[in-house]
């Protein structure tokens, strides 16, 4: 085989190179851009679900600032009963809502229902919630103002927690016509 | 873009050439039926992918040295390809054939002897431009591709046409020296008995 002939096999075994490179490069672009499409995809899910979450975050925090806003401590007198409670000593700075003095008295195992009635109010204002449902769900509470005023801080509670209306509606008849009346006014804000 | 379009491209410059390279590599109504019937000799996906990048090649190889003559039946020729390469292939790979499901094969003379030794060729010729060096491989790839001096020049980032030009030259005399001193490439070269350079 002359030399010619063997150039000519070279130049054209040299084209099938060449070709099989522009095949490689398009194969690797389109692979690039497979893997740029899906990182953008998904950055725009994690952007997506932080969104969300924000959102979500943003629409608990306004539910908890309603049910604040609604919640009203409620006015403790002093008790006609032989039961002797901290809180009676307390009660004008209880009422003034001054609570710095007579919140760290309000503990150990020794306390009244009206102690507890109390601590887990101020538990609410001062923005407790654990706390404060801790109490609630630990006490049988059997003066009515209690279990009225314990059933409306359950009642905040669920709703700041982003309760379903469902259960809310459920929770409705335990409350006082007072506080029901409220708590359709802040049904009605979620809609 | 039609049959008619695609053989003109892959005869003009580079770019048309390209374009058109990929858009057979990549169409599903030319891939697709060729892929089925290398799938229908038993060879695994991978080998399928290889076979179908060295049919395109081999195809627009024989587009462009004019050995293909365009009768409206270009999937029906790369079909033909693919087998006598699919064939070839087995061989190489030492595999048996279990199907055969293809019966709209015809006896094809440029197909059949075009995919002749493509694999050792490939990859001998492979080992050769390793050896020539990076600037060499890439100026006579560029050039075999049917770019021109000034363009090589520039995409290489060479200092002039003239330096291209002898540089282009003295690579080429190089790899064929190389191949004419590798006694297993010099063979299968004089074995060729490829009907396109009689």
């Amino acid at each position: 085989m002359n030399n010619n002939k063997i150039e000519n096999i070279v130049n054209d075994l040299l084209y099938e190179a060449s070709a099989r490179k522009t095949i490689k490069k398009s194969r690797t672009k389109v692979i690039k851009l497979n893997v740029k499409i899906l990182s953008a995809i998904a950055a725009g899910f994690i952007l997506m679900t932080s969104v969300y979450f924000l959102f979500k975050t943003e629409q608990i925090n306004s539910y908890q600032d309603y049910a604040i806003e609604a919640f009203e401590f409620p006015v403790i007198s002093k008790s006609r009963s032989a039961e002797s409670n901290i809180v009676d000593d307390y009660l004008s700075q209880i009422n003034a809502k001054i609570f710095e003095k007579v919140l760290p008295l309000l503990t150990g195992d020794n306390l009244t229902p009206k102690d507890l009635f109390v601590k887990a109010n101020i538990l609410f204002s001062n923005g407790q919630f654990q706390e404060c449902r801790k109490i609630l769900d630990s006490v049988n509470w059997q003066n009515t103002d209690f279990n009225d005023g314990a059933n409306w801080l359950k009642f905040l509670l669920a709703y700041s927690d982003n309760t379903d209306n469902s259960s809310l509606k459920k929770m409705l008849e335990k409350l006082n016509s007072k506080h029901q009346r409220e708590a359709m006014l802040l049904m009605s804000k979620r809609d | 873009m039609n049959d008619l379009e695609l053989i003109t491209a892959l005869k003009s410059g580079p770019r048309d050439h390209d374009a058109a390279l990929i858009f057979i590599f990549e169409s599903a109504k030319i891939k697709n039926p060729v892929m089925a019937m290398l799938r229908a000799k038993s060879l695994s996906r991978d080998d399928c992918n290889i076979l179908w990048t060295d049919i395109v090649v081999k195809f627009a190889l024989l587009v462009r040295s004019g050995k293909y003559k365009h009768q409206d039946k270009m999937v029906g020729f790369i079909k033909n390809l693919g087998h006598f390469m699919a064939l070839n292939y087995l061989r190489d790979n030492k595999k048996t054939r279990m199907t055969d499901s293809v019966e709209d094969i015809y006896f094809e003379p440029v197909a059949k002897s075009a995919s002749l030794y493509h694999r050792e060729l490939k990859e001998l010729l492979e080992d050769q431009l390793v050896i020539v060096g990076k600037t060499c491989k890439d100026i006579l790839l560029m050039w075999a591709n049917g770019y021109s001096m000034q363009e090589i020049m520039t995409n290489l980032e060479l200092v002039s046409l003239e330096a291209t030009r002898k540089r282009k030259h003295i690579c080429m005399k190089k790899l064929l020296a190389n191949i004419n001193n590798n006694s297993q490439m010099k063979s299968i070269l004089d074995d060729y008995r490829n009907d396109l350079y009689n």
